[in-house]
């Protein structure tokens, strides 16, 4: 697109911005002589401070000789010769001199100069670094990301003090001009992978881009596949350390998520407190969520597919309480679970939405109330209940799989409870061939899991002892497995 | 981590052993098996590599459609195989659309090559676990006595050899791979070794559970899961039943993508999936064809299918024979 370029009258230049900007009330426009040249000082008040660009700039400009040469010498001097913190290069056109100000520059426009200088005098309300909502950890950093990209760069920098952090900020091809910063080790981080990404960015177009999981869709190879092209983080030293495993880290200004390419499905699995604990306990942790996933997706549909299906391979004590459960109510198993798993989703998303002060109480009348009036009036079954309240939980323990979990549990029951140990068996392997076919970039997702190697003892089902994984430098690399 | 030619081997090895695990009858006694496998394996191999070189210089239009063909027949084979077991296992509970429905769902996304070597790799690992879990299971009920000691006959060794010359399309497929030279050296004999190896190991773990009655029992591996008592477990065959669905499925995929290849207008870059346009096609094709050949009789139509595979991989010896008998001519 063809930039129009500044005009040489300030009055134009001030005209221009005027009929742009001139019916919002925070648009702040002053002029000014300095050294008998009129100027005209320009901001939004909110995002950049007046107080602030006369302290670092209009107080300096006051204390400094007389300089010659008019607007040219005053905006040469500024650049080039003043001890003022301009930015380095002048604004020449207008598409430029509208994103400075957006970005919450100072401008200063000159008479008689087609260019404007401008002053990093943002002073922008923000939120300042927390503790992670989102991630609960026992040890290691408790900072979270902001809204801010710079803090967010910064925060990542302060963790991964080195030369070879490159983050590389680019604007998205948005309507909100929203920017995003590209962060990789350039040492580690496989070139093509980066390049790749780089392009594939660079590429999307979409209206608005408020969350950095909106690239995430145009990321993936099949569309089709439920399983995550990306992982999240609101920890920078999680972040740190996936660009220490030679991955890219995307940030968007705006989100205090972090966007982590390629991820891995092992990865869901780990947590920072794995390192920081004993290598054992870490090994027995990293199970007991696999398990708890297992369970998630197929504990109901397995419950649905034994109990319509196959009674013979359940335990005849335990098969006897479950019969006397199931009589009691109208419904089959099949439904009677889908009802009781879409009443805790309900609970939850209830619980989730609603003002903080009342969400409790939704969570004890969707608990207490419900559950327990459905089972006295026969509706549902005890074990039916148990069994839902059970897979709910165990969903908690992997919580960036939530989404896939839930969708695939209700697969799960569905198909386990239409056509049984078929169903089952169709159900599982539609999984495993989904979380096979992700390919991230080329990555095998279930990298190191599969197939079974020394990497997957090493930092994959469980996890060695430091001084193991020290050794083997763990980055993505191009080894066909 | 980076895949850049996925191997499909595991694939072509569950296909393979998915076979000796749905047969519904034993076929021989363990020692002669043995004994057969040791001029089978090398038999079995050969075969494969003599086509594989023929089919680079007789491969025509014909000879790619009568593979099509042949591997589109094996599919619903397969697929009839499966769902009478299932009617056996579970009687009432499963009807052929679901079974033709449910198996080739899961190979949309299947579809890529590193996804299908991969999940062939997951389920061969499920497979070797949950064969181990069933023969822990039904540990307490091998008994060395069972083992048959009269002596074998030329029959006995017939029979064996018989059943270990069938030809599967597993052997062929390798012909149509790109870069062959990437895919190790002895794949096929490596390929007929295990599976013959998994054959023969299967008829004696049949033998020290059964003795004598094994020739009689239907369906003899998953009879004995069921006899298998882990813990509080006392039935685990539903788990086997599982394994073989997830294999079947693998062994579709694979044929599909092998017809992809024939028939499809090959893609320049390997790893790229058959296109979801054709997918429907695909399955309503495998239907149809299952609902018609629904009343076919499995033990005929099996072994029948192995001597049409013979027969058109002896053709296409012929045809690359021919082939280089006419270049050779030409050079003179």
């Amino acid at each position: 697109m063809p930039q129009k370029p500044l005009n040489r009258s300030l009055d134009a230049n001030l005209a221009f911005l005027d009929e742009m900007f001139g019916h919002s009330d925070d648009f702040y426009t002053k002029r000014l002589m300095i050294a008998g040249v009129p100027c005209a000082a320009i901001m939004f008040t909110g995002l950049s401070s007046p107080e602030k660009l006369c302290r670092m700039a209009l107080d300096m400009l006051d204390r400094d000789p007389a300089m010659l040469g008019g607007g040219e010498g005053l905006c040469d001097y500024l650049l080039t010769q003043s001890r003022i913190p301009a930015e380095p290069d002048a604004i020449t056109d207008e598409t430029t001199l509208i994103e400075m100000l957006s970005n919450g520059l100072s401008v200063l426009l000159i008479e008689g100069v087609a260019k404007a200088v401008a002053f990093s005098t943002q002073e922008m309300p923000q939120r300042s670094v927390s503790t992670p909502t989102g991630e609960g950890n026992l040890r290691g950093p408790q900072e979270a990301f902001t809204e801010l990209l710079r803090n967010n760069i910064s925060l990542l920098r302060r963790q991964l003090r080195t030369g070879t952090l490159a983050a590389e900020i680019y604007t998205a091809r948005t309507r909100a001009k929203t920017e995003y910063c590209l962060c990789y080790d350039s040492r580690l981080a496989p070139q093509e992978t980066i390049d790749a990404l780089r392009a594939r960015l660079a590429a999307v177009e979409i209206p608005v881009l408020l969350d950095s999981a909106y690239f995430a869709s145009f990321l993936k190879q099949d569309k089709l596949n439920l399983f995550p092209a990306a992982a999240y983080t609101e920890r920078p030293a999680t972040a740190c350390a996936r660009l220490c495993e030679g991955k890219a880290v995307v940030l968007v200004a705006g989100c205090p998520y972090a966007l982590i390419i390629p991820s891995f499905f092992a990865e869901h699995f780990e947590c920072l407190d794995d390192y920081a604990s004993s290598a054992v306990f870490a090994g027995l942790i990293r199970i007991l969520k696999y398990l708890a996933f297992l369970l998630a997706v197929f504990g109901p549909g397995l419950y649905v597919m034994a109990v319509a299906f196959a009674p013979e391979i359940i335990p005849i004590q335990l098969l006897t309480k479950l019969a006397q459960g199931e009589t009691s109510t109208p419904l089959p198993p099949m439904m009677e679970m889908l009802c009781v798993t879409l009443l805790l989703e309900i609970v939850r998303e209830a619980g989730l939405r609603a003002p903080q002060s009342i969400s409790h109480t939704v969570s004890l009348v969707g608990a207490l109330i419900i559950g327990e009036t459905a089972v006295s009036a026969g509706i549902v079954s005890v074990p039916v209940l148990t069994m839902a309240a059970a897979a709910t939980i165990a969903t908690l323990a992997v919580p960036s799989l939530y989404e896939q979990t839930i969708l695939f549990r209700f697969a799960v029951i569905l198909l386990a409870g239409c056509f049984g140990v078929l169903g089952l068996a169709c159900a599982a392997l539609t999984i495993l061939a989904m979380a096979c076919g992700s390919e991230p970039f080329g990555y095998d997702y279930l990298y190191p899991l599969l197939p079974p190697t020394h990497a997957s003892l090493r930092d994959g089902f469980v996890r060695s002892i430091w001084s193991r994984l020290a050794q083997s430098r763990e980055v993505l690399s191009r080894d066909e497995t | 981590m980076k895949r850049e030619c996925p191997s499909l081997f595991a694939a072509l090895l569950i296909s393979l052993l998915v076979n000796v695990l749905l047969r519904s009858q034993t076929a021989y006694w363990p020692r002669a098996g043995l004994a057969a496998a040791l001029v089978c394996v090398p038999i079995l191999a050969a075969a494969g590599w003599l086509f594989a070189r023929c089919w680079r210089l007789a491969a025509d239009p014909v000879y790619k459609l009568l593979f099509g063909a042949l591997l589109f027949y094996t599919s619903v084979l397969e697929l009839l195989r499966l769902w009478q077991l299932a009617g056996r296992l579970y009687p009432g509970a499963v009807t052929l659309t679901s079974v033709c429905l449910l198996c080739v769902l899961p190979v949309v996304y299947l579809r890529r090559v590193s996804a299908l070597s991969q999940t062939a790799h997951a389920v061969l690992c499920l497979l070797v676990l949950v064969t181990a879990v069933m023969l822990v299971s039904v540990l307490p009920r091998l008994r060395v006595t069972n083992l048959q000691t009269a002596p074998l006959t030329q029959g006995d060794f017939r029979a064996a050899a018989k059943d270990q010359l069938t030809l599967y399309p597993e052997y062929l497929l390798p012909a149509l791979w790109p870069e062959q030279d990437k895919r190790g050296r002895h794949a096929l004999l490596r390929l007929a070794g295990y599976t013959l190896a998994f054959d023969v190991g299967m008829h004696l773990l049949l033998e020290l559970f059964y003795g004598a009655a094994m020739p009689l029992r239907i369906d003899p591996v998953h009879a004995a899961a069921r006899c298998g008592a882990l813990s509080i477990f006392n039935r685990l065959e539903w788990l086997q039943f599982i394994l073989w669905v997830m294999a079947v499925t693998v062994k579709l995929a694979l044929y599909l993508y092998a017809l992809v290849r024939l028939l499809g207008g090959q893609s320049k870059a390997e790893n790229s999936a058959a296109g979801l346009d054709r997918f429907p096609l695909y399955l309503g094709g495998i239907w149809l064809l299952c609902a018609v050949l629904r009343k076919l009789d499995l033990d005929a139509a099996l072994p029948l299918r192995s001597t049409m595979t013979w027969g058109f991989v002896v053709l296409t010896w012929m045809g690359g024979a021919a082939a280089c008998l006419c270049k050779k001519l030409r050079r003179a």
